[in-house]
């Protein structure tokens, strides 16, 4: 199986809005126009720098760019852009429309990253992956089985989400749709939540917010996995006549044809 | 009665085919049968008998006669020319029909052959004019032997060297020329019989030999004259012609009967078979038996021998020709069942083949390597003309399958965040993708020696002709550039059928455990929730893999269906079969003309084979043929 999935998102347990990575993203919508510079921050260090270009015009209006942009950090963190000075790990812009989302993830590296976006002169609110505000959303998909702890670290909230272990049954299985979490003032709504394996989950955010979501009990399934495959029944395996005799008549006809 | 009833090969020559393979041999190699002195090999005018020789004696540069040394006048340095002739040969089987034997000789017994020779010899005599005018050349005496000295140190040393003075070499005769030849001709009966007569050495080795029951030179007197000639000529038959024109055991070469070395040898008399060889209607019967071996390994440049050639020729297609004389063959073998079984297993035994293919069908590739040898199996001769394999058992030394199966990606996430209120979505999370390689699993199976099938082919051995080089190239221009015309038996299938047995449990056993290995391969290194969390998305691989290739409940056929059909392989083995007996590989094939060699550095005697033809009954399997004019 090697190359055919990212072994490194089996491995994430822990999941930091301030830092989206390994499957989870942070939302956040441009509502002014304008040109946002998009660092990206390593404690106090910016490692590299986009911008968001937010065009002006309503959402309808023929080039006003896309509603929805994604941002990874993979693309801008490569071995060339981390050399030289911050200003010269600039990208192309991103284009994005007025009222249009960005979403920000990184699927390679999972040492944590957050974006800072600097709104400009005049125009409206930046956006900080380590605070989200009202109308950000914060979505993650939680593979490993067992128990997580959520927390928004700004305001101390605690919830606990449950993901169940998977099930090899006789039909494939395929995840629900995600669960949405209301993040509020009043903590998380609801505050505990059961997942099926790979469900979704979508934290809307209503207040500051900086939600973390870890693993504190691992669930690695019953200790006797039953036997998937020799449950079923053997079938019995025939080799018919009917198929060798089409053969037979085929040899004779180019036979015939030949002479 | 069948030809082959107290033997496995019957073979049997007609007069008639013997006398004209006599007369080719005559016209070209007539210098075998024509002798004479320079003077008549220059002047063939002086003959007795003039010689029919084939033109193509005198385009290939063979002489038309032996050139002999003049016979000497005695005591004279004289000679004169002459010349000796075989004339006229014929035989004559029980009961003789060809020719009537003289007195004292009486007609042909049971078991007997009579030859018939006319010799003709003429001398040049010169007229006695020309003789009276010769000098006197009278022969030297020869001197006396000088005194005998011993020399110690010379070898041989009672004998003193040779002293030039005393060469006795004779001095050249002097011809005396004339174109006056008195010729005269006489005829020979020969009587006799034939036997088996084992070799000395190596004692295995049989051989036909004949035995002299009477002879007879006509018109010779005084009668003891007669006598004497005919005791001398008895001499020379038993001790020169019978062992010399004796019939070996019949070998053939190994790219004859393909590519095995047949030894035949005689069978015993017996209360039902009382004579071997048989003289009787008109021909001479052989009853013989039959042993295959494997050839010796080839040296290179091919065997040698009556039918073969130094490298197995590309051979234009055969057509029908039909026999034109009537009456007796003059040949016929015939082979019994039990022969054409032993000569059967052998070729049997020699085919192998190996093959290995590989396909893409969409969603997944299938490959197979296959090795297969024929066992067993029976051969039937039937009284319709046709011969049946039955149950000729395909063993699969090797049958390797493989799947090389591409599993759709698969991706969780995904899911929308943020809905587009115009429809659809406008953001989704991200996307964990497995099963991206190309192929994703590639399970083996291993069936080698475990299915048996059978085979059973009824086919017509047909004789046809092939025409490999133009009319305008004569026969001996064609062998050099191996394009000689030649029959060539073949086998003209009706009928194939392949059985496949039913191999239950085994292969399907196989194949899912090939396809679980190659999933725990393939999720290998995977925590097992990772795992579990994957193979819950797939659902039970075994199935999931099963939609994904349209594997059916009845595993047996799909693969039976996609190496069959898809690949094509059972017409490749039904095929390779037919391929191995059909008609790009006659089962035989003979020159024609039908080259004999010479020992005496002449050309090949070529013997045309006017007709060659095969037929089938319930006991045996009949070749027949004429010799051509």
């Amino acid at each position: 199986m090697k190359g055919a999935i990212n072994q490194d998102w089996l491995n994430v347990t822990s999941f930091d809005s301030g830092a989206p990575s390994g499957g989870a993203t942070v939302v956040h919508r441009f509502d002014a126009p304008g040109e946002y510079r998009v660092r990206v921050v390593h404690g106090d260090e910016t490692l590299a720098q986009t911008v968001i270009a937010v065009s002006g015009g309503q959402p309808a209006e023929t080039g006003a760019g896309p509603g929805h942009v994604s941002l990874d950090m993979k693309h801008v963190l490569t071995p060339a852009n981390l050399s030289g000075t911050p200003t010269d790990r600039e990208r192309a812009p991103l284009v994005v429309r007025t009222q249009g989302y960005v979403s920000f993830t990184d699927s390679g590296r999972t040492k944590p990253f957050a974006i800072v976006a600097e709104a400009p002169a005049g125009g409206g609110p930046g956006f900080d992956s380590r605070r989200l505000g009202p109308g950000d959303v914060f979505a993650v998909t939680l593979l490993r089985p067992g128990k997580y702890r959520m927390t928004n670290e700004l305001s101390r909230a605690t919830g606990e989400i449950t993901i169940a272990y998977p099930v090899v049954g006789t039909t494939p299985y395929r995840p629900p749709e995600p669960q949405a979490i209301e993040c509020t003032d009043r903590g998380f709504q609801p505050s505990s939540v059961a997942l099926k394996p790979a469900q979704g989950a979508i934290f809307r955010i209503q207040t500051a917010a900086r939600i973390k979501v870890e693993l504190t009990e691992p669930d690695d399934g019953p200790s006797h996995r039953p036997d998937r495959v020799t449950d079923r029944p053997q079938p019995r395996v025939r080799i018919s006549r009917e198929a060798v005799l089409r053969a037979i008549d085929r040899v004779r006809a180019n036979r015939d044809r030949n002479r | 009665m069948a030809l082959t009833d107290h033997c496995d090969i019957f073979l049997s020559v007609l007069e008639a085919g013997v006398n004209r393979v006599v007369l080719h041999v005559r016209r070209q190699w007539p210098s075998l049968f024509n002798y004479g002195t320079a003077a008549v090999a220059q002047n063939p005018q002086l003959l007795c008998k003039q010689i029919n020789a084939h033109p193509i004696v005198t385009q290939k540069g063979n002489p038309i006669i032996t050139v002999m040394d003049p016979a000497p006048v005695v005591g004279t340095l004289y000679g004169i020319d002459y010349c000796a002739q075989l004339t006229e040969a014929a035989i004559d089987f029980s009961p003789g029909n060809v020719f009537t034997l003289p007195p004292p000789l009486v007609a042909l017994g049971a078991q007997q052959l009579a030859v018939k020779v006319a010799v003709c010899g003429g001398l040049a005599c010169p007229p006695s004019q020309l003789v009276d005018q010769l000098p006197v050349k009278l022969k030297p005496a020869k001197t006396s032997e000088p005194p005998r000295r011993t020399i110690p140190s010379v070898v041989g040393h009672d004998r003193v060297p040779a002293d030039p003075r005393d060469d006795t070499r004779e001095p050249p005769l002097e011809v005396i020329r004339t174109d006056r030849f008195n010729c005269t001709c006489l005829e020979a009966y020969v009587v006799a019989g034939a036997i088996f007569k084992p070799d000395d050495s190596p004692e295995h080795v049989q051989h036909i030999i004949g035995r002299l029951d009477g002879i007879e030179i006509v018109d010779i007197t005084p009668d003891e004259l007669e006598s004497a000639l005919e005791c001398y000529g008895a001499l020379v038959i038993k001790l020169f012609l019978f062992p010399t024109l004796a019939l070996e055991t019949v070998k053939f070469a190994e790219d004859d009967v393909m590519g095995l070395q047949v030894a035949i040898e005689p069978v015993h008399t017996s209360a039902a078979l009382p004579n071997n060889p048989a003289i009787e209607q008109d021909l001479l019967k052989a009853f013989l038996k039959l042993n295959v071996s494997e050839p010796p390994p080839s040296t290179g440049g091919g065997g040698g021998g009556a039918g073969g050639g130094p490298q197995a020729p590309d051979l234009a297609t055969g057509v029908d020709r039909a026999r034109t004389r009537s009456g007796p063959f003059d040949a016929t073998i015939a082979m019994s069942q039990p022969a054409i079984t032993v000569l059967f297993n052998a070729i049997r035994d020699k085919f192998t083949l190996s093959k290995s293919d590989e396909a893409s069908f969409g969603p997944f590739t299938m490959g197979y390597a296959i090795g297969i040898h024929l066992a067993g199996g029976s051969l039937e001769l039937r009284d319709d003309g046709t011969v049946r394999v039955k149950e000729l058992d395909i063993k699969w030394d090797t049958a390797k399958v493989w799947l090389g199966i591409d599993i759709p990606e698969i991706c969780v996430g995904g899911f929308c965040i943020i809905p587009n209120p115009f429809g659809g979505c406008l953001v989704r999370a991200p996307k964990i993708c497995v099963f991206s390689a190309k192929p994703d699993i590639g399970p083996v199976i291993d069936i080698g020696g475990l299915i048996t099938s059978e085979v059973s082919v009824t086919f017509r051995p047909v004789m046809r002709y092939s025409t490999n080089h133009p009319s305008s190239m004569n026969a001996w221009d064609a062998k050099a550039a191996n394009k000689a015309n030649r029959w060539v038996l073949i086998a003209d299938v009706i009928s194939v059928d392949i059985d496949l047995f039913d191999i239950a449990d085994i292969v399907g056993d196989l194949l899912h455990n090939a396809l679980e290995s190659a999933v725990d391969n393939l999720l290998g290194g995977l925590p097992g929730w990772a795992k579990d969390l994957i193979l819950a998305i797939l659902g039970p691989v075994i199935d999931f893999i099963a939609d994904l290739i349209d594997l059916p409940d009845d595993i047996g056929e799909w693969i039976a269906d996609k190496l069959g059909v898809s690949f094509g392989l059972f017409n490749l083995i039904a095929a390779a079969i037919l391929d191995h007996v059909a008609k790009d590989k006659p089962l035989f094939n003979l020159q024609d003309p039908l080259p004999i060699e010479s020992k005496k550095n002449l050309i090949d005697a070529m013997i045309p084979i006017e007709f060659l033809g095969v037929r089938v009954n319930s006991k045996e399997l009949i070749v027949e043929g004429d010799i051509g004019g």
